[in-house]
């Protein structure tokens, strides 16, 4: 008795060693491109963080130095600041507006998908040839300020100015990303259950109610991705960036990635790179772990 | 559904670690870049030997390069050229760089006068005295001396010159002719120049300026400070101090960035970053601009307008800024005979007639510059008696950073010039001292 317990034991364990095996099998691809190409160069940042490295000779090991120069150096506060000021910028305005959106192509008007397509297509679309028909747009010349001067409105150097430079990138950025956060809400809305809806209207709450009561607490979840998957990207903001203003004018719109590259292959100091990389991943890793902290206080599950 | 919803839960962290290999996917490009003894992908035939030539320009370049490949293969049946190449010169440098790193650097590079400092510094390339001296074919007699002076290190030539550039003052005949001001000429000061700008700048109803009267690149102030009779450094081939903060250096800039912030003549660096000032001029939205031998290319297929080239205006004194391409042979190379053979062709003047051809440069061999076979404006050749090249530092790289740095908050205005003039000083003298 316990002889054929003991072999069918025996049995199972070697089947799930050659399961596992197999799995290991299958997943050796992805698997090593991970290693070679994620964290290798991972660790290798990590490593070169710790040194000075102009790309030509050894790396010289400097300790913490890097890491001590940042937090002294003036240039990483500003553009510290410019990537802050663009994520408030850009985070609330793609969450409302893609909510609307998401919203007006929820009801069963005419041509939607037609309207879906459509403003999905600049998340498709590669972020240089946006950039450069947004340049024409925001020209002195430009689409832009035509309107502006046909409704007698002063023109504004959208891109020349160190006020408008961060706004008229902010626009961009909204326009472009709109689509994918408008998806999400609405498959967030479509999840919520019509049943609701019709009690609410059978108890007589406006449409107002209904929006407040229902389909915001409702959509509390996708809301919370958006929000969180908005603040990691407005941190690395870079495409629309170097495109559009290069970072100018006199550094109105140099973000922190701009800056790391700046720093890494212009300037090529490749260990001082690496540590504004680490630094940046700290400070995203921090703002999501707060982020995940508090919603308990304002996403409901059911 | 509610599986649907928790989902995205999840994502987050894992976006973090994909965000993680976002960070560093620039540090893996340049690991992935740097594989030692990567025999060069190519069809080579047995016995040849292969000579690698580093070099940047975009496609239309490229196939001048080609035609002098072939050219040379023919001569030379047991040596074959295989070219490294880059469309932008900031990622050229960033790429040699690199190779050097990996101990793969092309056999012979294509650099700029001002950048050769900072390569000698790490020892990168092979001093070519000897053999010139062991070959009668080179005649460095032929060379303009300024060419082969900028060129040369502690008495060591460390490459043989390509073309070299310097710049002059192109404008808008038409322009002129309905603002009614004389055509520039010598006799242009920065006063001159000014008051031109001024009646040639156009505003619509709206304030947009329709047509500046004058720009140039929007962050070269070089010229002007030479021309006040100020330096950048006490020596600008081997600086010891900078002098950025002598009230000559001052008063220049002042008056440069004063064309378009108070006088507003000129189009802002944030403009020009946005329509660089060929376009503009192509575009007949800038009147006059300052550019190098280079513009007349583009500017063949202007036919809206007629123009001419003049001088720089002088101010104090007459200087205008040159910039040199020069050939170097990497000191790694494993085959320096046959990179030198190359080199001593791509300075040669068969070589030179090509590039040059269509290119706009200047060439620097006498012989050629003087047999009137290349249509160049004559008041290039009248600034290059007085031409001047930029400064030059093995701390370059750094330097220049300083300049990215600082000049766009004088540019716009946001920084007081002689507050950024000072901090820029400082910064220099302690890159100087080695700090």
């Amino acid at each position: 008795m316990s002889g054929v317990r003991g072999r069918a034991a025996w049995t199972r364990g070697a089947r799930r060693r050659r399961e596992a095996l197999w799995a290991l099998l299958f997943l050796a691809p992805s698997l090593a491109g991970f290693l070679v190409f994620t964290l290798g160069p991972v660790g290798a940042s990590l490593g070169l963080s710790a040194t000075r490295w102009d790309l030509i000779g050894r790396p010289e090991f400097v300790g913490l130095d890097n890491y001590r120069a940042a937090l002294a150096d003036p240039i990483l506060g500003r553009v510290m600041r410019n990537t802050v000021t663009y994520s408030a910028g850009t985070v609330p305005l793609l969450v409302i507006v893609s909510l609307a959106l998401a919203m007006a192509l929820n009801q069963p008007i005419r041509g939607r998908t037609l309207f879906r397509v459509i403003l999905f297509m600049p998340v498709v679309s590669s972020t240089v040839a946006v950039a450069m028909v947004w340049r024409w747009i925001y020209a002195p010349f430009g689409a832009l300020n035509a309107l502006l001067v046909s409704v007698g409105l002063p023109v504004v150097g959208w891109l020349t100015t160190t006020t408008w430079a961060m706004p008229a990138v902010i626009l961009m950025s909204v326009w472009q990303s709109v689509g994918y956060s408008m998806v999400i809400f609405l498959a967030g809305l479509q999840g919520i259950p019509q049943h609701l809806y019709d009690a609410a209207a059978v108890d007589g709450a406006s449409p107002w109610q209904r929006f407040w009561r229902i389909t915001l607490p409702l959509l509390s979840p996708t809301t919370f991705f958006i929000v969180v998957m908005a603040i990691i990207s407005t941190f690395q903001v870079f495409g629309q960036v170097y495109m559009l203003t290069g970072g100018g004018p006199a550094f109105a719109t140099s973000t922190i990635v701009y800056y790391i590259y700046e720093r890494a292959f212009l300037a090529l100091h490749m260990g001082y790179a690496s540590a504004l990389a680490w630094l940046l991943f700290a400070a995203i890793f921090g703002l999501t772990v707060i982020q995940l902290r508090l919603q308990r206080r304002w996403v409901a599950y059911e | 559904m509610r599986a649907h919803l928790r989902l995205p839960l999840r994502l987050p962290l894992r976006r973090v670690t994909h965000f993680l290999m976002v960070t560093v996917l620039m540090l893996g490009l340049l690991a992935s870049c740097a594989q030692p003894e990567s025999e060069p992908a190519f069809d080579a035939p047995a016995g040849a030997t292969v000579v690698q030539w580093g070099l940047w320009g975009g496609s239309e370049h490229l196939v001048l390069y080609e035609r002098l490949i072939e050219m040379f293969e023919a001569e030379h049946p047991d040596i074959k050229v295989q070219m490294v190449t880059v469309a932008g010169f900031t990622d050229y440098l960033t790429k040699l760089q690199t190779l050097l790193a990996a101990g793969t650097p092309p056999d012979v590079i294509t650099l700029g006068n001002e950048w050769f400092p900072a390569f000698l510094s790490k020892g990168a390339f092979q001093d070519l005295t000897p053999f010139i001296a062991d070959d009668p074919e080179v005649n460095l007699d032929d060379y303009i001396p300024l060419t082969l002076e900028v060129l040369t290190r502690d008495g060591k030539l460390y490459a043989l010159p390509k073309d070299f550039s310097v710049d002059a003052l192109y404008y808008n005949i038409d322009a002129f002719d309905e603002a009614g001001i004389p055509y520039p000429d010598e006799t242009w000061t920065w006063e001159t120049l000014l008051d031109a700008a001024q009646r040639l700048t156009v505003r619509d109803d709206a304030g947009r300026v329709v047509r500046y009267g004058w720009s140039d690149s929007g962050l070269n102030m070089w010229p002007w400070i030479w021309q006040n009779n100020g330096q950048i450094f006490d020596n600008e081939r081997e600086p010891t101090v900078a002098t950025l903060t002598a009230p000559a250096v001052v008063e220049a800039v002042q008056f440069y960035y004063d064309l378009s912030l108070k006088h507003k003549v000129a189009p802002n660096v944030a403009e020009l970053q946005q329509t660089p000032q060929q376009e503009l001029f192509i575009g007949g939205r800038v009147a006059m601009i300052y550019d190098n031998v280079g513009a007349q290319v583009p500017f063949a297929g202007i036919t809206d307008f007629r123009w001419d080239v003049a001088m720089l205006a002088q101010g104090k004194a007459r200087v205008t800024p040159m910039a040199e391409n020069g050939y170097a042979m990497s000191a790694a190379s494993r085959q320096p005979e046959a990179a030198w053979e190359l080199i001593k062709f791509l300075s040669g003047p068969e070589a030179v007639r090509v590039i040059i051809g269509a290119g706009g440069a200047l060439p620097c061999l006498k012989t050629l510059a003087e047999s009137g076979e290349f249509d160049v404006r004559p008041a290039f050749l009248d600034s290059v008696p007085y031409s001047r090249p930029i400064f030059s530092a093995p701390q370059m790289l750094d330097m220049l950073a300083v300049f990215r740095n600082e000049q766009p908050l004088m540019a716009m205005g946001l920084k007081p010039v002689p507050e950024a003039l000072r901090s820029m000083n400082d910064e220099f003298n302690a890159m100087l001292r080695g700090e």
